[in-house]
């Protein structure tokens, strides 16, 4: 059962395929609620890449959109969301970010180490990178963390594999949340240097 | 700005962007810096290099697509997640949005409205019964003072007293942070505690946090966990548990622990909050002449009690 709030997003099409409950339909529907709100949620998240082409950030920003949309929806929440009253949009919003940057990142990665093992995609073609390779790279990313620092070594852990925010490793390390993200930062630079030293690692 | 300064500068304002501490307008001008800033758009995209070598080691070998075409199960189930969380915690508690943020304001109106009522209540009744405007109405007859009137009489100053010990409470109450002193093996209940996951706080057993403590900190540990508590009752509203919890800090820890300073500062306030002014004005007393850090607020809360009686 649809609510009156989730009109807000809806064009004409998309309403008439949601009021009649379109299940054939509901891919359309979704495409369209993503057409009409690019502006409001993606312009807070596309920017143009270094490592992905455009018109690939865009079909993943629009995918991540539809399958966030489709989540809520399917737990009855999608009819809460509206950008007028701002209540629930900003939880939308979030979800739709963390997912869209963790594909994101995944994009990023993948691109660049397509481009560090000398293989091109074309943007029509999905490759599948060898199991050989990717099982390197975790061992990769071990070698390269028992190379940096104890202390830079921890903070990443903390950070990236605990998942701790900047303020818990300040509370940790007793220091403030800027001296902590900029610890972090240097330490994830000579990270990524020592990680590209290990490039050819066997 | 040298190399280093923007490379620090630009840390800060991809960390504020990734823990979604900026404003729907500052995101957008960030995403036009990073379609501009050759050296903001390397960094960024390092960030989230770092991110997915680290954060996703184990999921790296089943990566066997480009990400846009991965099945969305994983982006699904944390979505999932994160609403079950939300609708057991606080549905409309969000990290951009802080619905409750504004009912804590509509709360703080109507009960600053309930005290400028039971105010103006005391003083009508007080005009009612002084003799001298009685003998100026036009019909006059003796006061018989009606089982309402006294029983008014008696209420009026407990009114009083329990306006004037809300009003100083929201004064002088602030939520607690953490300090150097807080150990690092129950921050996680300190975060629960700041994020308002009270009931998170209060579920916490002995069991939950005692095997993360050292063999010599257990004790220290567990006045944490008292405190944390303790904050959590009073944020809750329920004073009297708060009060529970901060005596046994207060019986555990040394006089000269941060806790124990701690521990007293918010049982004073979880006495104003009791109502009870009087006890409360006691044990700011003893704060005030303590070295406690609260020192100089006791005795600005001491002062204010004292004001108003």
């Amino acid at each position: 059962m649809v609510r009156e709030g989730s009109y807000y997003f809806l064009s004409s099409t998309a309403k008439h395929i949601w009021q009649h409950d379109d299940l054939h339909g509901q891919n359309e529907m979704f495409k369209s609620l993503a057409a009409e709100h690019k502006e409001f949620f993606f312009r807070r998240v596309i920017y143009k890449t270094k490592s992905v082409p455009e018109f690939m950030l865009e079909e993943l920003a629009e995918n991540v959109f539809l399958s966030t949309w489709e989540t809520f929806n399917k737990k009855g929440k999608a009819g809460e969301i509206n950008i007028e009253s701002n209540e629930y949009t900003g939880f939308f919003y979030i979800m739709f970010k963390r997912a869209y940057l963790k594909a994101l990142e995944k994009a990023v990665r993948q691109s660049r180490e397509e481009k560090e093992y000398g293989k091109m995609q074309s943007a029509d073609t999905i490759v599948e990178p060898e199991i050989k390779a990717s099982e390197t790279f975790s061992i990769r990313a071990q070698k390269a963390l028992d190379k940096i620092s104890p202390d830079c070594k921890d903070l990443l852990m903390w950070k990236h594999v605990q998942s701790l925010s900047h303020d818990e490793i300040a509370e940790r390390r007793n220091i403030d949340r800027n001296s902590s993200i900029k610890m972090l930062s240097r330490c994830g630079k000579r990270f990524r240097e020592v990680y590209a030293e290990l490039k050819n690692l066997p | 700005m040298d190399a280093n300064g923007n490379f620090e500068e630009n840390s800060l304002k991809i960390a504020n962007y990734l823990d979604d501490r900026m404003s729907p307008a500052e995101e957008e001008v960030f995403m036009q810096e990073l379609g501009n800033d050759e050296t903001l758009k390397q960094q960024f995209e390092d960030e989230l290099h770092i991110r997915s070598i680290l954060a996703n080691d184990d999921e790296i070998s089943d990566s066997v697509a480009l990400p846009m075409f991965q099945p969305a199960d994983e982006h699904i189930r944390m979505i999932e997640k994160a609403l079950e969380g939300d609708a057991n915690n606080n549905r409309h508690h969000t990290p951009i949005v802080s619905f409750f943020s504004r009912y804590n304001n509509i709360a703080a109106i109507v009960l600053l409205m309930i005290a400028i009522a039971a105010i103006t209540l005391i003083i009508t009744r007080n005009k009612n019964n002084n003799p001298s405007e009685i003998a100026r109405t036009p019909v006059q007859q003796k006061p018989t003072p009606t089982n309402n009137d006294s029983l008014g009489n008696k209420q009026a100053p407990l009114l009083a007293q329990q306006a004037n010990s809300d009003t100083v409470f929201r004064h002088f109450y602030k939520g607690y942070a953490a300090g150097e002193e807080d150990p690092a093996e129950v921050s996680k209940y300190y975060n629960d505690y700041k994020k308002g996951r009270y009931s998170n706080v209060i579920a916490a057993s002995d069991a939950d946090y005692r095997v993360m403590g050292l063999n010599n900190n257990s004790d220290k540990l567990k006045q944490y966990m008292y405190l944390y508590k303790g904050l959590s009752y009073l944020a809750g509203n329920k004073p009297s548990d708060a009060i529970t919890q901060f005596d046994s800090v207060m019986k555990s820890a040394l006089k000269t622990d941060v806790v124990f300073y701690n521990a007293k500062w918010y049982v004073t306030l979880a006495w104003l909050k009791k109502e009870d002014a009087n006890k409360a004005s006691a044990i700011a007393k003893e704060i005030a002449a303590s070295s406690s850090p609260y020192k100089h607020k006791a005795e600005l809360l001491v002062q204010e009690l004292d004001k108003n009686k």
